[in-house]
């Protein structure tokens, strides 16, 4: 019983710091603007180019909404100097 | 027991083996993919458009086809380092002649020649274009610091990301200095709360006049012989701060933008008596004097998107220009100006102060797929000055002086496009001043007829 739970917590603590780039960014994003936790910013994020972090990244539209009555706005990559 | 321990030998090796061929395998498509440094996006419009003027019983019609390309380059390799680029191709649709406009014929008729550049397939080895619009680094000094330096992203700016329902596109504020710049910024970001951010800004974007002959780059120097200055200082200040998370709106963002343009001479101008388009050189036709000018402005601005959660997005920016004079210029008696002319203070040594603003609304449908119907008004006063570089429109929309007014519906069409169909109208009310005589240049003047301005367009426009 032990082994599993040491199995299960180091499995987590690797996967959380697995999202790097653009994926973290979405998720301090959904924290910031909609006061959402971690793990249900988590939860919004979606894969494929359908998906919610491809949108934000993407930013073609100013407002992504990410669903669960949370719209996030986006800036377009290099458009402000020094962000 | 013996029999079994060959074999599990053989599997214990065997899945050894395949698990390093996987992890290789990750290796080098992890590096391939990090040596893809560069991210590419695009953006790619056509537009149909018709523009009428009017002027007194004049009134003329114009009916044009273009397109607008542009390849964004963005290589993100580090949180503390970024770089981002723009290439953009501007061309009318399958241009065929291309008319001067030759005052020297006794018609009104303008004389045409064919070009062949608009038909090539670009195997006339003759041109470089594209337009390189925007190439700079952003380098995290800190992690609140940034410094930026090339050519930077100042053209596009707010309110014209409303049009299309594009985020901001651009630094500068629209009704600001609307041109590509080129130079170095330190902004340091600083996070005031829960998705609040303050940027402050500071730039210096210098102008860059020499002479390249046989070469060498040689300092410019006037028809008197005068040596210009090389260098002419742009300065440029900006506190730029963005809510993401209040409760009466999805976000708002306030501007505040001070740039100073001192002592721009503007001797090396030139006198073009037979309006030919070649300057004269001639000894005795050449423009004396010794003005310069500083020029300043103020831009406030400010935009909120679905204003009480009704889907309204409002912005309203105001521009307040000063052009002061410093010495004067006299031209030859009876010859017409060649160059740019300047909306100045009648006399030298003085001041001339200008306002213009815009408003701007859109409106969200609330029906299919959203559509957007939105419009913006602008005002400007007799000392407007403003620098456009970078005019989009079919008009010269921010650059009006006396009113203007633009309607148009955007309606998205998948993902990636988006139509939109506008109507907009201008009236000139004050003209530039004329110069001839042996005088100081003028202000600017009352018109008795006022030009008007009508487009109407239809714009299909697609990013990826």
């Amino acid at each position: 019983m032990t082994k599993k739970i040491i199995a299960c917590v180091l499995f987590f603590l690797l996967n959380s710091n697995v999202y790097a780039g653009p994926k973290e960014d979405f998720v301090a994003a959904v924290k910031a603007q909609c006061s959402k936790s971690d793990s249900e910013a988590l939860s919004l994020a979606t894969p494929g180019r359908s998906g919610t972090v491809f949108k934000f990244k993407l930013c073609t539209n100013p407002k992504v909404d990410v669903g669960k009555g949370c719209v996030i706005s986006c800036s377009k990559a290099g458009a402000k100097i020094g962000s | 027991m013996k029999q079994m321990i060959f074999p599990i030998i053989m599997l214990l090796f065997t899945v050894n083996t395949h698990a390093q061929s996987l992890e290789e395998r990750v290796d080098t498509i992890e590096m391939n993919q990090l040596l893809n440094t560069i991210r590419l996006n695009g953006g790619l419009w056509n537009e149909y458009g018709n523009i009428k003027r009017e002027e007194g019983s004049t009134e003329s019609t114009v009916d044009i086809f273009r397109m607008k390309f542009n390849l964004d380059m963005a290589a993100e390799l580090s949180k503390k380092f970024s770089f981002y680029g723009r290439y953009t191709v501007t061309k009318l649709l399958n241009e065929g002649y291309s008319f001067s406009n030759d005052l020297s014929d006794d018609e009104d008729n303008n004389d045409a020649s064919f070009s062949e550049t608009g038909l090539s397939a670009n195997d006339l080895f003759n041109d470089t274009r594209p337009t390189l619009e925007r190439a700079f680094v952003n380098i995290g000094l800190t992690d609140n610091l940034i410094m930026s330096v090339g050519r930077l992203p100042t053209v596009d700016g707010p309110p014209e990301h409303f049009r299309d329902d594009s985020p901001r596109s651009g630094t500068y504020p629209k009704m600001g200095y609307s041109a590509a710049l080129d130079g170095i910024a330190f902004t340091y970001n600083k996070k005031l709360g829960q998705a609040k951010n303050l940027a402050t800004r500071f730039l210096y974007t210098p102008m860059v006049n020499t002479l390249r002959s046989s070469g060498f780059m040689q300092p410019v120097n006037d028809l008197t012989g005068t040596n210009l200055k090389e260098i002419s200082d742009v300065y440029t200040f900006m506190l730029d701060y963005t809510d993401t998370n209040v409760s009466w709106a999805d976000s708002y963002t306030a501007i505040l933008q001070y740039v100073s343009v001192p002592g721009l001479e503007v001797a090396n101008a030139q006198v073009d008596s037979d309006s030919d388009g070649t300057a004269d050189l001639t000894a005795g036709t050449h423009i004396t004097g010794d003005l310069s000018i500083d020029y300043t402005y103020i831009n406030l601005h400010f935009e909120a998107t679905n204003v009480a959660h009704t889907s309204l997005d409002f912005a309203v920016s105001v521009l307040l220009t000063e052009l002061a004079n410093d010495g004067s210029l006299a031209l030859p008696a009876g010859s017409p100006f060649f160059g740019t002319t300047f909306g100045l203070a009648e006399d030298a040594d003085k001041t001339a102060n200008g306002m213009g603003y815009i408003l701007a609304l859109k409106y969200k449908l609330p029906v299919w797929n959203k559509p957007s119907i939105g419009l913006e008004y602008l005002v400007s006063d007799k000392g407007y000055f403003y620098v456009d570089y970078s005019n989009e429109d079919l008009l010269n929309f921010y650059g009006t002086l006396g009113n203007a007014m633009h309607l148009y519906y955007s309606q998205a069409i998948g993902d990636y496009s988006r139509v939109r169909i506008g109507y907009m109208s201008s009236e000139t009310e004050y003209g530039n001043p004329t110069l001839s005589g042996s005088t100081v240049l003028g202000k600017r003047s009352d018109l008795t007829t006022k030009p008007k301005n009508t487009v109407m367009y239809v714009r299909l426009r697609s990013e990826f």
